[in-house]
């Protein structure tokens, strides 16, 4: 026990006491989050909103000009401040029922909704508006245009009241702002639209009315009660935990296999050999690159419950399920460990590995990929067959029970945690096996139909 | 503490098809320096490791240290195999310490005890270098410390020779000879023979997974020496039935000098008078040179173990009768 330990300090040592890995596992993600924070920040100051200012001029063969009145109506300047206040409002409604704004404390913070504006919002300035008849002199206003005179000239046939298909054509300048000439294309469409309604003989704030979809209000009946549903959690939740999952125990594992392959390359391994058996070296491998992996796992679950605790959304996490998902790590650790000493222990290269490694990655990415397939239901029977099969059990349960609302029954879970115990003996034992005769084996790397016949001889 | 370090009873190891090591007996007396000798491919580092506990024979018993493995005395066995290697990036004292603590070494003075080591082995200042950045003959000379660090009663060495400028392996050479003033046992294998002669007190010969001569350097040398007459000549080839024919002389071989004139061995009968046969051997043929020769260990091994002619050789040695000399072979 005594080599075990200090074996298993040794590899922890090695691993996560190293500047790659400090680099890798914690400053780069640090960097990572500064870098997005720095965009954002960077990105309010960066754009000022578009001033929307100058002389319009509308070529419109209407009777009584309505296209021109229309355009004048919504350009104005009280017209535009109007406009502004609405959609503000508008944002600030879309923001409060995201996802994101449940992670804001107090809701949606003003600092966003200034953001959203100035990235899609526009200054209000004061806008002329001159209605020419449809047979004004489209070059000269078009001269005019490029000189920067005129903002932009609209040229409106009449049949587009009729004729729902037909198109219009604006001249703007080489250097007009996209958000200004968004603003004015709106304003027209809207204009022609309300002329075509009035013309049917309908109010046009009645049709609006009337086409206004309406808002669902979900909510989940559960045994323990109704609760709102936040449909958003029922993704974000399982995926973060099977990315957690997946970080900590393929960095170890990957680790795991650097460090046998390193040990067997610079024929330091039979020095050590000398000093303990080739089992105290792989259980004291295994468990300090386990060490390895739940670092990793402490440091990014817990940035996310320190996340959580901050946006006081601590009640997306399931808390009753986190000693179950702790059995799952360490299953799902011990299974990838396994395989991956014994490959690094048959191999004295790392590229060597990857042949050997390639259909353990099948077995294993396969299933986890179909799952994202399958997040919406977590009963689905992929989900279920996937879940009683070892080697992705670890990968898959989480996912189904993190999911709010599923309702696995306690013999599943049961069941499934047995069976996957039972495999990860069964990859633990192979793995001792082959680990005891790859360990001083040099040369060609073995086939996998070469490990089986290990398996047999150790 | 009992007098033999080792004791290996038939021991046989098959990889596969191969047999590298077949119906094994030896006997490493407590306190002895033996060199474990025998070409490439002998089954010398297959015994070693199955000493070590890193093979486990198929047939037979080793029993070390009284111990029935290896596995059980581990912390009274230092041992420098032949794939030896340091943690690249790990610094030499931290190295030296890990090792040391695998040992049962308690960590107390342990930092003090390897730093002496380091100064003793001529490598001052290295205990917080990393050990990549040690020069190859360095890092050897870490690897037997590591074998070492632990004082350890029995110390096996695989190659330790190899890679050694002279100097260091003069230095090593004295460490060893100090080890066995402590009464420590020491086995090394080597193909360098001439170091095992300088070093060693008991040789022990493997070719092809069989033991062919086993015993005291003195009763090996007294075995084979002055056992063989050196005759050169630019024609002898012509003459090898006639010296075959000598009272005295068992057989006849021919030498493998490349670069001097041609020349046969007269093998001596055990009780041949080689005085006798260097006279008669000059007046039979046409000679430029004979000798007596003085069996280096280099020669009992080549003639051992030599490939064609080794049924002659092997015959004659076992002819040799005496207490310290065990020589075998099923020939």
């Amino acid at each position: 026990m005594r080599n075990v330990i200090l074996a298993a300090i040794r590899e922890y040592k090695a691993t996560a006491l190293t500047k790659a890995f400090l680099f890798g596992v914690v400053i780069a993600p640090a960097l990572i989050g500064g870098a997005i924070w720095l965009v954002v920040t960077l990105g309010l100051f960066a754009e000022k909103p578009a001033v929307m200012e100058g002389t319009i001029a509308v070529a419109d063969g209407t009777p009584g000009q309505v296209f021109a009145e229309g355009i004048e109506k919504r350009l104005g300047k009280e017209a535009q401040e109007a406009r502004q206040k609405e959609k503000r409002q508008e944002m600030q409604q879309a923001m409060d029922e995201s996802p994101a704004s449940d992670m804001m404390p107090g809701g949606t913070s003003d600092m966003a909704l200034d953001m959203a504006e100035r990235l899609i919002g526009l200054e209000a300035g004061n806008v002329t508006i001159t209605a020419l008849p449809i047979d004004a002199d489209l070059e000269e206003l078009k001269q005019q245009v490029l000189s920067g005179e005129m903002l932009a000239v609209a040229h409106i046939p009449p049949k587009l009241l009729d004729e729902p298909g037909d198109e219009y054509e604006l001249f703007v300048g080489p250097e007009m702002d996209r958000k200004i000439a968004d603003r004015i294309r709106e304003a027209i469409q809207e204009t022609v639209i309300d002329a075509r309604i009035n013309t049917s003989g309908l109010e046009p704030d009645r049709v609006f009315a009337l086409v206004k979809a309406p808002q669902a209000r979900t909510v989940t009946v559960s045994e323990t009660g109704e609760e709102e549903s936040k449909e958003w959690a029922q993704f974000v939740v399982p995926i973060v935990f099977i990315m957690l999952l997946l970080t900590a125990v393929f960095t170890s594992g990957q680790y795991l296999l650097m460090s046998t392959i390193e040990e067997k390359s610079s024929r330091v391994m039979e020095v050590v050999l000398s000093a303990m058996t080739p089992m105290q070296l792989m259980a004291g491998k295994i468990l300090g690159q386990g060490m390895v992996g739940l670092t990793v796992l402490l440091v990014y679950g817990g940035l996310g419950i320190v996340a959580a605790v901050q946006f006081d959304q601590t009640g997306i996490i399931p808390m009753n399920l986190l000693p179950l998902l702790a059995v799952y790590f360490v299953l799902a650790y011990f299974m990838i460990a396994s395989v991956f000493a014994a490959v690094g222990s048959a191999v004295t290269e790392m590229r060597e590995a990857s042949s050997l490694l390639g259909p353990v990655w099948m077995i294993i990415i396969i299933p986890i990929y179909m799952v994202f397939f399958n997040i919406d239901n977590p009963n689905s029977t992929f989900n279920k067959v996937a879940s009683f099969f070892p080697p992705t059990t670890p990968f898959v349960m989480p996912v189904r029970l993190s999911q709010p609302g599923a309702n696995i029954p306690m013999w599943e879970i049961a069941v499934t945690l047995i069976l996957c115990a039972a495999g990860v003996a069964l990859a633990v034992w192979t793995a001792a096996k082959i680990f005891r005769i790859g360990v001083l084996m040099y040369g060609k790397p073995p086939t996998l139909v070469g490990l089986v016949k290990w398996v047999r001889q150790g | 503490m009992s007098e033999a370090a080792i004791k290996i009873e038939g021991v046989t190891k098959r990889f596969g098809t191969k047999t590298a090591v077949n119906k094994l007996d030896l006997v490493v007396p407590t306190g002895s320096v033996c060199g474990f000798l025998g070409p490439n491919g002998a089954g010398k580092t297959t015994t070693i490791r199955m000493v070590m506990s890193i093979f486990y024979p198929d047939e037979g018993n080793i029993s070390v240290l009284d111990k029935a493995s290896a596995a059980e005395s581990k912390d009274r066995i230092g041992y420098l195999p032949e794939e030896r290697g340091v943690y690249r990036t790990m610094k030499v004292g931290e190295f030296l310490t890990y090792l040391a603590r695998l040992k049962g070494v308690p960590s107390g003075g342990l930092k003090r005890k390897i730093e002496d080591w380091l100064e003793r082995l001529e490598l001052p200042g290295v205990y917080k270098k990393r050990c990549e950045e040690l020069s190859k003959g360095m890092q050897q000379k870490v690897q037997f410390l590591a074998a070492i660090v632990h004082d350890p009663e029995l110390v096996i060495l695989d190659e330790p020779f190899s890679g050694l400028d002279p100097v260091n392996a003069r230095l090593l050479r004295s460490l060893i000879d100090e080890l066995h003033g402590e009464g420590k046992t020491i086995i090394f294998s080597t193909h360098v023979l001439a170091s095992a002669e300088q070093v060693c007190d008991r040789i022990f010969l493997i070719d092809r997974g069989k033991k062919v001569l086993d015993g005291s350097i003195d009763g090996v040398r007294a075995r084979f020496d002055p056992k063989t007459v050196l005759v050169e000549g630019p024609e002898i080839g012509q003459s090898e039935r006639s010296l075959a024919d000598i009272v005295g002389v068992h057989s006849v071989s021919h030498m493998r000098v490349t670069g001097r004139a041609p020349g046969l061995e007269l093998h001596l009968e055990v009780d041949a008078d080689p005085q006798e046969v260097i006279r008669e051997a000059a007046t039979r043929a046409p000679v430029t040179k004979v000798e007596l020769r003085r069996a280096t260990l280099e020669d009992i091994f080549v003639q051992l173990v030599d490939r064609d002619g080794s049924e002659d050789t092997i015959r004659a040695a076992l002819q040799s009768e005496g207490e310290a000399v065990e020589v075998t072979a099923d020939a």
